[in-house]
């Protein structure tokens, strides 16, 4: 797939996460016009006191999701890199999510075809929330060459994990 | 004239409005601050929420000449 | 235009919850009714009167026939800092507190599609909810008996597969401590009123719910945009509070405003540099910024400290904490204050009313009124592992812990009773009113809670965050706290009158105005609060002629600090408490005339406080 020199990458830095999930809201906001966190394309998970971790699709250079479609509904945008869910395709089978390393494309009660992060068409609602509410936890950077990206896409828990382990060191 | 409205504890200790006849240009953030430690109250500005008439935050170059009115809310401070 | 919902920004519908015959029912609130209470503290008490008004005296907090409510508000999940409101017939009061606590299940379950839970009954075994979406299920929850709350997130994260949100009580909920919190994600406490324990009488350790739906349509969504923007703006304009929460205020309202409890409230001003905010986050905290649901202003920390092997984790910790379980116990070593802090948490304990008592305790004992054959060890003031045993006691009931878990009141009266004294001997160094011990902002000075009657006049007695002050048309009365408690919403992300009632009218459509809220709503909620609490009972009956009062040490000179010799004028107060009982159409003893509870809608109050008269001898 080509990568174009425009493709933006959504950065987060988890220590600067307060766990507040307006990002969660804005997103909504935005795709649903209705505060609807289960909606969010954005999820913020927090097992421990003081180690919340945001999870969002974070555009894989070999995009597993979108090779792993049979209805051809999830495309690559060449613009921003972003994955794209055609409503009319999807028919909820979940290969998406079984082929994701992080598990990430949502499936919620209301809607009737996957949610994965559309990266706002390259101007994200949550990273424009976390800069209005003064965290900073989430920037938009031009997307990183090479494939280390992908290690963003792991199970949440595994994330939770590792960084309590950072944050309570225990 | 420049007004400023006070709010809850800080109503009733200094007074709900103060106006002033100000000639040059203060800071609004050190009038204030100087104004509290001339009532001998023990806060910092840093506790106060001061805001224009339709509750937007004043600046912190605002001067009184950049406004005619504020509002001065004691922040709630302590859980 | 035809509405989509009952009102906007809210359900109209409750879970109505029998835990005794594990029926569940939709209970439905129309839109006038919110109109008249708002929702949160306010509604908890319409319905409280409405189920259990008539027979209100003789309701054991503690029994079975107590209704428990869990009520979110019009701004819950709208405006930027979230609460819940929890509420029920006071096992401390015998009225009815609001209490409010920062919890992600306030939005979760308006996200089931709900605007609160009303729970009543009692189970025989341990119990706890679980709502998912639109399904209740009450769960067996005799494996989570008897844990902490580190432990029970813990056990219900492995249960359900993920983090939900919860409300709960660790042992000292279940224990009946009257000093009991209902908990919340892990620091979080809803503490006054004493509700855990009544969540424990229930046998109810947890309230679990996992909603995925959108939260309801509000009325403007223009208006509430533009709104919802200028508040989190002018949130984040609080640079320093946000940095560093009210863990400040354990530095500036001792040493500045003089107003911090300090061993038991002999005094109100220290002067540790230990106790300074910016030496806390330094040695002490691990993760800053921490918030609560959709908040920009991030007031919470992780501190940890690890005490004798033993790692504890605490928010800040937070002003209250820090000044009640630090200088109010003569802990000035700050890593200890985080422990103890941390311990309040884990056991479910309310650390403002845990550390009144305790505070209340150790006073008693240097006095020689308690001895250490009634303890069976020595309390001295900052003497750690002491405290940590006292806590513990008290929250497992343990010999002196027995009394002492009653709270400050009950204890006091409990321990004249057992040295054959009179009362007031001992209540003179009870710091509370009404049943609630006094928040960690002390009146003497007149620099922080300039109010004379503050607490004196409050429906909620003791409660800092709900203060009674003159004029009672502004800010300044307590149906200010009535309304942010109402609207469910946090006081610290809260701002001007004028936007805060803007941004309730977009979220719902209604056109509430600042003059209607200061002269009927406000007053509504707090007429029907104060016939309730001065009908009180089973076993506490308030006399306003003699509790509608300052606790006797602020009547003490401040004997240290830059208010030296400051104290409450007797006579401030009487006169202030007359004007402020007229201002709200109540009469010269604070009860509420006949004429108000009919101009404020409350018709079958009318014959109620006819009653309160008489029996005082004053109709």
């Amino acid at each position: 797939m080509a990568t174009s020199q425009g493709q933006i990458w959504i950065l987060v830095d988890y220590s600067l996460c307060s766990g507040c999930r307006l990002c969660e809201i804005a997103c909504s906001l935005k795709h649903e016009g209705l505060i609807w966190p289960a909606a969010s394309r954005i999820t913020v998970h927090e097992d421990y006191p003081g180690c919340p971790v945001p999870q969002y699709c974070v555009q894989c250079h070999d995009y597993p999701c979108v090779s792993a479609c049979p209805t051809k509904a999830l495309k690559v945008d060449q613009n921003t890199g972003a994955v794209l869910v055609d409503p009319s395709l999807c028919t909820l089978c979940l290969s998406c999510v079984q082929a994701c390393p992080g598990k990430i494309p949502k499936v919620v009660k209301g809607k009737q075809y996957v949610l994965i992060c559309d990266l706002c068409s390259g101007d994200p609602a949550c990273v424009k929330e976390c800069a209005r509410a003064g965290y900073n936890a989430l920037r938009v950077v031009r997307k990183p060459r090479g494939t280390s990206i992908k290690h963003y896409a792991r199970p949440p828990e595994m994330v939770v994990r590792e960084v309590c382990g950072r944050v309570l060191g225990d | 004239m420049f007004c400023l409205h006070f709010y809850g504890n800080l109503a009733h200790s200094i007074g709900r409005t103060i106006c002033l006849d100000t000639e040059k240009c203060v800071n609004i953030y050190l009038l204030v601050e100087e104004l509290l430690r001339s009532k001998n109250e023990p806060i910092s500005v840093d506790e106060l929420l001061i805001t224009t008439a339709d509750g937007k935050q004043v600046a912190h170059e605002s001067t009184t000449c950049d406004l005619s009115e504020v509002r001065v809310m004691r922040l709630v401070r302590g859980g | 235009m035809i509405r989509m919902v009952h009102v906007f920004g809210l359900w109209g519908r409750l879970l109505d919850i029998d835990l005794s015959s594990g029926k569940v029912a939709e209970m439905r609130i129309n839109p006038m009714t919110y109109r008249m209470f708002i929702g949160g503290r306010g509604l908890a008490a319409y319905i409280l009167w409405r189920e259990l008004g008539r027979k209100w005296r003789d309701v054991d907090p503690l029994g079975p026939e107590n209704i428990l409510t869990v009520l979110t508000g019009p701004l819950t999940g709208y405006y930027p800092g979230i609460k819940i409101s929890v509420s029920g017939k006071s096992p401390q009061s015998g009225g009815v507190v609001g209490s409010t606590v920062s919890s992600h299940i306030a939005y979760a379950i308006k996200a089931c599609g709900y605007d609160g839970l009303v729970i009543r009954g009692a189970s025989r075994d341990p119990v706890y909810i679980y709502v998912k979406d639109g399904d209740v299920e009450v769960r067996d929850a005799s494996k989570l008996w008897g844990l902490g709350g580190m432990d029970l997130i813990k056990a219900l994260r492995s249960e359900l597969g993920k983090d939900t949100p919860s409300l709960y009580i660790g042992p000292a909920g279940e224990n009946l401590v009257r000093t009991a919190a209902v908990m919340a994600r892990w620091f979080h406490a809803a503490g006054y009123g004493g509700y855990g324990a009544v969540m424990g009488s229930k046998k109810l350790k947890a309230i679990v719910v996992d909603g995925s739906g959108p939260l309801p349509p509000v009325a403007s969504m223009d208006e509430f945009t533009k709104l919802r923007c200028s508040v989190i703006d002018n949130v984040v304009g609080r640079a320093t509070f946000r940095k560093w929460g009210t863990t400040s205020a354990i530095w500036g309202v001792g040493h500045d405003t003089s107003s911090e409890p300090i061993r038991n409230w002999q005094e109100e001003w220290h002067n540790r540099e230990e106790f300074n905010h910016v030496l806390i986050e330094w040695r002490y905290w691990v993760k800053n910024p921490w918030a609560d649901w959709g908040c920009p202003l991030a007031c919470m920390k992780v501190s940890k400290v690890r005490i004798g092997g033993v790692t504890y984790l605490s928010d800040g910790p937070d002003y209250e904490m820090g000044a009640y379980l630090g200088s109010n116990l003569g802990v000035f070593e700050v890593d200890k204050m985080i422990a103890l802090s941390a311990m309040a948490d884990d056991l479910g304990l309310c650390g403002i009313q845990t550390g009144n008592v305790m505070g209340f305790a150790v006073e008693l004992y240097e006095r020689g009124v308690l001895t250490r054959e009634d303890v069976g060890y020595e309390l001295r003031w900052g003497d750690f592992e002491g405290l940590k045993r006292l806590m513990e006691d008290i929250t497992y009931r343990r010999g002196i812990g027995r009394v002492l878990a009653e709270g400050t009141y009950r204890a006091a009266v409990a321990i004249a009773r057992m040295k054959g004294v009179d009362p007031s001997e001992v209540l003179k160094y009870a710091v509370q009113v009404k049943g609630i011990g006094i928040g960690a902002h002390g009146i003497r000075s007149r620099k922080d809670y300039p109010q004379p009657i503050a607490y004196a006049a409050s429906v909620q007695g003791g409660d800092h965050t709900s203060v009674a002050g003159l004029p009672a048309n502004s800010e300044e009365s307590e149906s200010w706290s009535a309304f942010l408690d109402s609207a469910v919403v946090c006081s610290f992300t809260s701002v001007d009158e004028d936007t805060m009632i803007k941004y309730v009218n977009a979220v719902t459509g209604w056109t509430l105005t600042k003059e209607e809220l200061y002269s009927v709503v406000g007053p509504r909620i707090l007429t029907l609060q104060r016939v309730m609490l001065l009908l009180g009972g089973p076993d506490v009956r308030w006399d306003p002629r003699l509790h509608d009062e300052n606790p006797p040490r602020f009547y003490e000179p401040l004997p240290s600090g830059p208010y030296t010799g400051g104290f409450v004028p007797r006579e401030e107060v009487r006169k202030n408490l007359e004007e402020y009982y007229k201002q709200l159409g109540w009469d010269e003893y604070g009860i509420p005339t006949e004429e108000t509870v009919r101009k404020l809608g409350l018709y079958d109050l009318a014959d109620v406080v006819k009653d309160i008269r008489k029996e005082l001898g004053v109709s």
